[in-house]
């Protein structure tokens, strides 16, 4: 006869065998999140730590065993969904230089088919995981069957399980103790500037849960004083170049995936020329290097910066700003330019969701976001994995065509977007076969960066095609082009190197910008320019007048001049007042 | 035959992997040190003193790999003997790993740099980081 399971001594051991459980959970998920991260297993090793990365964890386990009864199934089910998160860091560490950070849910907020595609060419074909996931499905299956409930139903032991879940969760959500005791600041010790360091001092989990804390408890504060000392100091003068209303140019800023200068990388110099239409632009002085807040991806971080000219370092807790913004207007250079009488249209060959960028675009003041719909709709090609830049280039010019008004055209582009390491259908298979690779690189590095190479040296002859066939328009126009970010190659960053010994984030990508009116070298090239200082300098190139872009053109020409100084301290601390001023609609208060 | 009881099964299943997992995966045998463990967040990147032994497994040689936290392992030395020390330059930051492996990838011991909080007061008197 089976064991009814409540006598007694039976009781007693299934109660050691969850407290122990209990107990051995934190200790087996700190073990974990220390290998994930590659460092030692005692690294800040200590009781806060591992609680503070177990309690999200205990706080699921008590949900879920409250609702099923089942403390075995609800600890597999618990412990599975930490590893998948574990192993999620654990290749995006490999690949960005990155853990996993509490922005990246908005992926799956926007779970699609785009998003899906996206992730599921990083993983390429390791069936294996199906394979697992499917062993998982049926091991829980099995456990949940044959598991006997450990308390009755509706009984006090439920329901005390369950409210100490609940309270678990509302207090993490709410931002309170104990979340905000075990995971005070001074003990987490996050950088903005490294993701990597939170999850050293706290556990990935915890890292996790600290972030939401900050953003729950994130107020856009305006410091007047600092502001009008900034604006005093900066006095925001009116472009150089003042355009009539009737002959406003066409702006065209063309955001290129992962589009760098190969010479960064040491030995380069010695190939062919990887970028030649950009290159010319650079030696004539009307472009430079660009420095962006993100490496390997996080696109929108540099695509925020200069569509807004807010930097992401002054806006704490805004790492991914499309996820987080108040999306109901969000100014920048597309509501200034259709204030202007601008036609306003985005483009991107990949899905509007991504990123929540369909909504965030309305709110910034896009007429029209043409998406990959659009591209297949009009014929549009994929070389690689993605639409091609052929394909952008085409989409551009119609947007352009089809208006009386003069035009403003973001385009983000696709083909060159990784994975970069896997064997993709190429348009011109002798072309990519012919792309020449430096020595020192071979099996994945080579074909890393012989696909890298192939679709830049594409990016790069479409900019120039771009160009060509606007000045066949006849209409004034400007053409800004610039790399969001350097792509992730460890693999060939690795054996080459950098000419200047630094790290692959620590690397700028390049920036150029043609006029049909003016072709003289450029003052912002003369040295590296941030990226939130991008759009105001192409709205003064286009002699678009903005009290907000003329503040950040001018802050930032005399910010770069400056040595680290108390007065720059101060220069920033107007610009983070500014761009909490822009982001609640008063800037122009402080401005008047 | 006693019947499958998932408690039982899970409780015997996590104690030998909290020992597995959490007894620092390294080797009996294999001896890493570094030298200071803990330093002040205001002295980072800080040079280390680094011994490390592993002839007690009956190895001539290992690879000692290095790195800052999130950043891929450098090798360090790429063939060296299996006992010796050595001092880092100045890469040092909280988080920073040395790793010993065998020639052939396993991971024989491994350590890891901690750094406390630079006070403000130690802050005031660095640079100001200024970045805009």
């Amino acid at each position: 006869m089976r064991d009814s399971g409540h006598t007694p001594k039976r009781r007693l051991l299934q109660a050691a065998a969850i407290l122990l459980t209990l107990l051995a959970g934190p200790l087996l998920l700190w073990a974990l999140d220390r290998q994930a991260l590659g460092v030692a297993a005692e690294a800040y090793f200590g009781p806060r730590a591992v609680v503070a990365n177990a309690l999200v964890g205990l706080g699921a386990l008590l949900l879920l065993w409250a609702l099923t009864r089942r403390f075995v199934f609800s600890a597999l089910l618990v412990a599975g969904l930490h590893w998948l998160l574990y192993m999620a860091s654990r290749m995006k560490l490999e690949l960005l230089a990155a853990p996993v950070g509490w922005h990246d849910r908005f992926f799956l907020s926007t779970l699609d088919r785009s998003s899906l595609a996206l992730f599921g060419s990083y993983l390429g074909e390791q069936w294996h995981l199906v394979v697992y996931a499917l062993g998982a499905v049926v091991v829980g299956g099995v456990v949940f069957f044959f598991e006997k409930p450990s308390f009755r139903r509706f009984g006090p032991m439920q329901a005390g399980v369950f409210v100490a879940g609940v309270a678990l969760a509302v207090t993490l959500y709410q931002a309170a103790w104990p979340w905000t005791a075990l995971l005070d600041d001074k003990k987490v010790r996050a950088s903005p500037l490294n993701l990597s360091q939170a999850v050293l001092h706290t556990g990935l989990v915890g890292s996790l849960a600290h972030s939401h804390l900050v953003a729950k408890s994130k107020v856009l504060k305006i410091d007047e004083a600092a502001l009008r000392e900034a604006i005093a100091a900066v006095q925001p003068q009116a472009p150089a170049i003042s355009t009539a209303p009737d002959r406003l140019p066409d702006i065209v800023v063309v955001l290129s995936e992962s589009f760098m200068d190969p010479r960064v990388l040491s030995g380069m110099d010695q190939q062919p020329e990887a970028i030649p239409n950009v290159r010319a632009l650079l030696d004539g002085g009307r472009g430079g290097m660009l420095m962006v807040p993100t490496y390997g991806g996080g696109t929108v971080r540099t695509e925020f910066e200069v569509l807004t000219g807010m930097p992401l370092a002054v806006l704490p807790g805004m790492d991914y700003p499309y996820a987080t913004l108040p999306a109901k207007n969000v100014q920048g250079m597309a509501s200034v330019l259709r204030e202007k009488g601008y036609d306003t249209a985005a483009v991107h060959g990949n899905a509007g969701s991504f990123w929540k960028r369909r909504t965030v675009f309305r709110a910034m003041g896009f007429d029209r976001f043409i998406t990959d719909a659009g591209f297949k709709q009009a014929g549009g090609v994929r070389d690689g994995l993605w639409y091609s830049d052929e394909s952008m280039t085409e989409r551009i010019l119609h947007e352009l065509d089809h208006d009386d008004r003069p035009s403003f055209v973001l385009a983000i582009s696709m083909e060159n977007h990784g994975p970069y390491d896997i064997r993709r259908k190429v348009r011109d298979p002798e072309a990519w076969s012919a792309t020449p690779v430096p020595d020192g690189l071979e099996g994945d590095a080579e074909r890393t960066m012989r696909n890298y190479l192939y679709h830049l040296g594409n990016a790069d002859r479409e900019f120039g095609r771009l160009v060509e066939e606007m000045r066949g328009r006849g209409r004034p126009f400007i053409v800004a082009f610039f790399g969001d970010h350097l792509p992730a190659m460890p693999e060939v960053y690795e054996p080459l190197g950098f000419v200047d010994g630094g790290a692959p984030e620590q690397q700028r990508v390049p920036w150029v910008l043609v006029s049909s009116e003016d072709d003289a070298p450029l003052q912002a090239a003369s040295r590296p320019l941030h990226s939130w200082r991008l759009g105001a300098e192409v709205l003064a190139a286009a002699g678009v007048e903005d009290p907000w872009f003329g503040f950040v053109r001018e802050l930032g020409r005399k910010a770069e001049q400056m040595e680290p100084s108390p007065e720059k301290d101060a220069l920033r601390n107007g610009l983070a007042a500014g761009a909490a001023a822009r982001l609640t609609g008063r800037f122009e208060e402080f401005a008047k | 035959m006693r019947p499958f009881t998932p408690l039982r099964a899970l409780a015997l299943g996590a104690t030998p992997a909290v020992l597995l997992l959490g007894g620092g995966c390294n080797y009996r045998g294999a001896e890493l040190e570094i030298t200071p463990q803990v330093v002040s967040g205001c002295d980072t990147p800080a040079a280390l003193q680094v011994r490390w032994d592993v002839s007690g497994l009956g190895l001539k040689y290992a690879r000692i790999e290095v790195n800052n936290v999130g950043e891929r392992p450098k090798a360090w030395m790429p063939k060296t003997d299996s006992r010796g020390e050595a001092e880092t330059g100045g890469w040092a930051h909280d988080g920073f790993t040395i790793t010993v492996r065998s020639m052939n990838g396993v991971v024989l011991a491994r350590r890891t740099m901690e750094a406390t909080p630079c006070s403000p007061k130690q802050t005031a008197m660095r640079p100001t980081p200024t970045k805009i």
